[in-house]
């Protein structure tokens, strides 16, 4: 039976395996280059809101859902039922529902999140509601930095050592600034939760 | 029949197996949510940044293993400029699909070999085949021709051959691994210690993707001893222990220790019996499942694999440790089960093949004017017969899966709607039931539905079926439907003037 086999299946020295082999020795390079590729991704969300309405001349909140911010984040719990995703940071909600909050991954021990603007603004202040605001108060984010972000690299920065107000205002004066980074230290081993953040500007 | 009217044949029952694989690619509903969620949106999620995470890959009951092989060609055709989720999703189908059609060579090899397993035990009158010269087709002919005929086109595993399950690849590789075992016992041919190493690195590779097929890995073990074949046992042992160290290795880099998910997996699925809580069913369900499937045919099966026993018994052991083994567990499913198939079919098509045969070299050497011919056609008829039983019935019956509720308009649903330019996010009434961010293709926020949900301006659109109670408070809420697929709507909130 062999022998038949073999002359369905061409043997190695067979000039007509040649092709199939290197097609098959193609994909495999193709496959292991998508691997690399993939070992290598850092797994970081970003998407970006399209815009709704123009900005106002006066001072606003330059990444509400309808300015048409990119939102950028470590992570984000994504349970189907608790799905914390990072968009909720910009959904301008007075009374919302305990879902519609960002949450980072529970494996996630750096998390960040960037708020990236379509065009340059003066940022003056930020206003974080942290999740002490509507829920336990040791879910309010402690120790955390935020950093404007220029169109050359980063600008200035504050850092938070030992929060405790569950809205927090932070002034920032940066000029010609296209977004924030807020890089966030958990509360021991909890994950991560913010409802919203707010960068007012003009 | 001559060698290359076989070969003929064999081709063209692969010609048919891959259209009806296409066919199952379009018409094909989805199975389980666990295709979507546990095997291609941990992949997309960690490529893209937005998918759904259950409970499974937050506790680390997961191998990183096959959704990174996914992963790799998600990567790759990003790399390429393709985004589109549904069109990486609809690649990934098709190619376990091709990857399927190896279990149509592993038939025509196990049918082969349980032919002529069966054969040799016969003292069959020769026949001469002078006339036939070198193009007489190999011994067994018959049930090599007909177990990959089964295999090619028995609806449920058609059907199952799209589907991005760990079943599928653990099929795949526990058929050959037998397939192969059978061949070293028989006629190990020049190098059989490779083979055997081919053998043991399925086996484990299997194993590693299923530990459930398992009782396979068991029977091959035996079916070497038994056979005197001991002396390759350790090759097997040896080769099989490289997947597992590799499926180690992935757990190591991905989870932080070694074999970390799959002795997370035992322990909650064995230890706990934690997958009782997604249902219980009775120890008799797979019989009756199976009984469901194959109302006329599973007998003759049953029958003919009874009767064959001494030269399929590895094959129908396997079938019945496996079938034995998932009855134990409480929560069932038939996607488990699903490997007992091929191992029917094929020894049942062995033995089909060599009563065939067996006819076949009794009218050959029959003396002229007893009409050889009619125990041909009588032959002939009766393994048309068990095909057409065998197959009819499967196809009258192949209908369902484990999740009645997975629609396909669902899934129409949330494709459309992800395509939108406009969207912003989805509301929806069963996130267990759809095709996960992949198939959404966008990072928008798509969540289960809450009233107050209905007011967050992200929202910009709602799936439900028609009149439901979502469908209703949508509209109430301003949302006005713009596209339906069966039952399911796409409702789209209002434009509001903003300053």
């Amino acid at each position: 039976m062999d022998g038949w086999v073999a002359s369905i299946v061409p043997s190695r020295s067979s000039h007509r395996r040649r092709p199939w082999a290197w097609a098959i020795a193609l994909l495999a390079a193709a496959w292991c280059f998508g691997l690399v590729a993939f070992v290598l991704a850092d797994g970081h969300f970003e998407a970006t809101l399209p815009r709704q309405r123009t900005p106002p001349s006066g001072t606003h909140n330059l990444s509400r859902w309808d300015m048409g911010p990119t939102v950028r984040a470590s992570s984000y719990f994504g349970d189907f039922l608790s799905h914390h995703h990072p968009l909720y940071l910009v959904d301008d909600r007075e009374q919302p529902d305990l879902v519609e909050k960002w949450a980072s991954a529970q494996r996630d021990r750096h998390p960040w999140i960037e708020l990236l603007w379509r065009e340059p603004h003066d940022l003056e202040r930020v206003v974080l509601r942290h999740a002490g605001a509507l829920e336990s108060s040791s879910f309010t984010a402690r120790r955390y930095s935020i950093q404007c972000l220029t169109a050359t690299g980063r600008g200035p920065r504050v850092d938070i050592e030992s929060n405790t107000e569950p809205v927090a205002t932070h002034a920032l004066v940066c000029r010609q600034a296209r977004g924030i980074r807020i890089e966030l230290e958990r509360n021991g081993d909890d994950i991560v939760r913010l409802y919203e953040v707010e960068t007012w500007g003009r | 029949m001559t060698r290359r009217r076989v070969t003929i044949a064999l081709a063209a029952i692969f010609g048919l197996g891959l259209a009806l694989r296409v066919l199952a690619l379009w018409i094909e509903p989805p199975h389980h949510p666990d295709e979507f969620f546990q095997y291609l949106e941990p992949a997309w999620r960690h490529l893209t940044g937005a998918g759904v995470e259950t409970w499974e890959w937050r506790a680390g009951i997961r191998s990183w293993a096959l959704p990174g092989y996914h992963g790799a060609w998600m990567a790759l055709a990003m790399k390429l400029g393709v985004r589109d989720g549904l069109a990486i999703g609809t690649f990934l189908r098709a190619h376990w699909a091709l990857l399927s059609l190896t279990l149509v060579w592993a038939g025509w090899r196990g049918g082969l070999l349980l032919t002529r397993r069966s054969l040799a035990r016969k003292v069959l009158p020769t026949a001469s085949t002078s006339s036939l010269g070198s193009d007489v087709p190999p011994m067994g002919w018959q049930g090599g021709l007909l177990a990959a005929l089964l295999c090619a086109i028995f609806p449920l595993l058609v059907r199952f051959s799209i589907h991005t399950l760990s079943e599928l690849p653990s099929i795949l590789c526990m058929v050959w691994a037998l397939v192969l075992t059978g061949e070293l016992v028989e006629d190990p041919g020049p190098s059989p210690r490779k083979k055997a190493m081919w053998t043991g690195f399925l086996i484990g590779l299997g194993v590693c993707l299923r530990i459930q097929h398992a009782p396979v890995a068991l029977v091959i073990a035996i079916w070497l001893l038994v056979a005197r074949r001991a002396r390759l046992l350790p090759y097997v042992v040896l080769l099989s222990l490289l997947p597992v160290a590799l499926f180690g290795g992935i757990d190591w880099a991905t989870w932080g220790t070694p074999f970390s998910s799959f002795i997370a997996y035992v322990k909650f699925n064995v230890l706990q019996s934690g997958a009782d809580i997604f249902g219980k069913l009775p120890p008799s369900w797979y019989a009756t499942t199976f009984f469901h499937r194959l109302p006329v045919g599973l007998g003759v099966l049953g029958l003919l694999c009874i009767l064959g026993l001494r030269s399929g018994w590895p094959f129908v052991a396997s079938a019945l440790g496996l079938a034995a083994l998932l009855s134990t567990q409480a929560h069932k499913e038939e996607r488990f089960a699903m490997l007992c198939w091929p191992l029917l079919l094929i020894p049942a098509a062995g033995l089909v093949g060599a009563w065939w045969a067996t006819q076949k070299a009794r009218a050959d050497a029959a003396e002229p004017g007893k009409r050889p011919r009619l125990r041909i056609w009588i032959a002939r008829a009766a393994t048309a017969l068990f095909v057409v039983v065998v197959l009819g019935d499967a196809a009258l019956h192949a209908r369902g899966n484990d999740f009645a509720d997975l629609s396909p308009d669902r899934f129409r649903a949330q494709i459309w709607a992800g395509r939108q330019s406009d969207i912003t996010g989805l509301l929806y009434d069963e996130p267990l039931f759809t095709g996960g961010y992949m198939w959404f293709s966008r990072p928008f926020p798509q969540v289960m539905w809450k009233p107050t949900l209905l007011h967050n301006p992200l929202f910009s659109h709602v799936l439900a079926p028609r009149h439901s109670g979502l469908s209703l408070a949508a509209e109430r809420a301003g949302f006005v439907e713009v596209f339906s697929a069966g039952n399911f709507a796409i409702l789209r909130r209002r434009a509001v003037a903003t300053p």
